[in-house]
């Protein structure tokens, strides 16, 4: 089919004795609306396991929040959400001199996703930020002076 | 071979021999303990080996490192004793290691 072999958010493909995960399928996506084929690990593994519900007979939607990671001698990359239709990038850190900092990138005021360079606290909120679809304040997300816990308070 | 208990939510023991070149994450996730998802297979990236090691362990296991730390601060229902298990290698030393396994890991 066209970018991929299509499925249900139970990983089923237009036969329900048939599922598919990973790479090859085009599956819908709640947060992002329409549908995505992703290329990555927690895809595979996540969606694995709505197939294997799906062939004994339960329902476990598929649901996780689209992310990536790669270690990079020492930069560790944290990739939170797809930043596809974004508006704005709001950049937390040094980018120009530290080998430490977040793109933040928004949409209509709330994160879609982040890419993070050696900022792991930053990567597990910006998680909860984007699934929780929380409206941010820009100048919060640059500060950092301010705690990060404080940007998931609405 | 070093044993590692690991004591889900819901009370469910699990005594796991487990080699001194593995981490309690790989001794879980090989094993089927349900408890540990570990998204990211050991590469301190993910945080959903959480783990919570016994009161009478935590000073042998010793500190986490600054990542680990980080992703740590971050994570629902972290405490004191929170460790990410792909972060804890097996050593003789650790025979007998006893980690209790969050309700969730997200």
């Amino acid at each position: 089919m066209d970018n991929g072999i299509w499925v249900d958010e139970y990983a089923r493909t237009a036969d329900p004795d048939i599922v598919a995960a990973g790479d090859c399928t085009n599956h819908p996506s709640a947060l992002y609306g329409g549908r995505l084929r992703l290329e990555s690990v927690p895809n595979a593994v996540e969606q694995a396991k709505s197939a294997a519900a799906s062939l004994c007979g339960k329902q476990k939607g598929y649901t996780a929040l689209p992310w990536f990671w790669s270690d990079q001698y020492d930069l560790k990359l944290q990739i939170a959400g797809l930043s596809q239709g974004y508006d704005q990038v709001v950049i937390r850190g040094d980018r120009g001199h530290a080998r430490s900092f977040v793109a933040f990138y928004l949409k209509e005021g709330r994160v879609i996703a982040a890419d993070c360079v050696n900022r792991p606290a930053e990567f597990m909120i910006s998680k909860r930020l984007i699934a929780g679809e929380t409206p941010v304040e820009r100048d919060r997300l640059a500060d950092e002076s301010l705690a990060l816990k404080t940007l998931l308070m609405k | 071979m070093p044993k590692i208990k690991y004591i889900e939510a819901d009370g469910r023991e699990y005594e796991i021999e487990v080699p001194a070149d593995k981490t309690v994450m790989q001794g879980a996730v090989e094993n089927m303990v349900d408890g540990i998802v570990a998204e990211c297979g050991g590469c301190c990236s993910c945080a959903t080996c959480h783990c919570y090691v016994d009161e009478t362990w935590v000073d042998k296991v010793g500190e986490a490192g600054d990542m680990e730390k980080e992703m740590l601060e971050m994570v629902e229902g972290v405490r004191d004793n929170s460790r990410l298990s792909c972060q804890l290698n097996v050593t003789e030393a650790l025979d007998g290691l006893v980690v209790h396994l969050p309700e969730s890991q997200y």
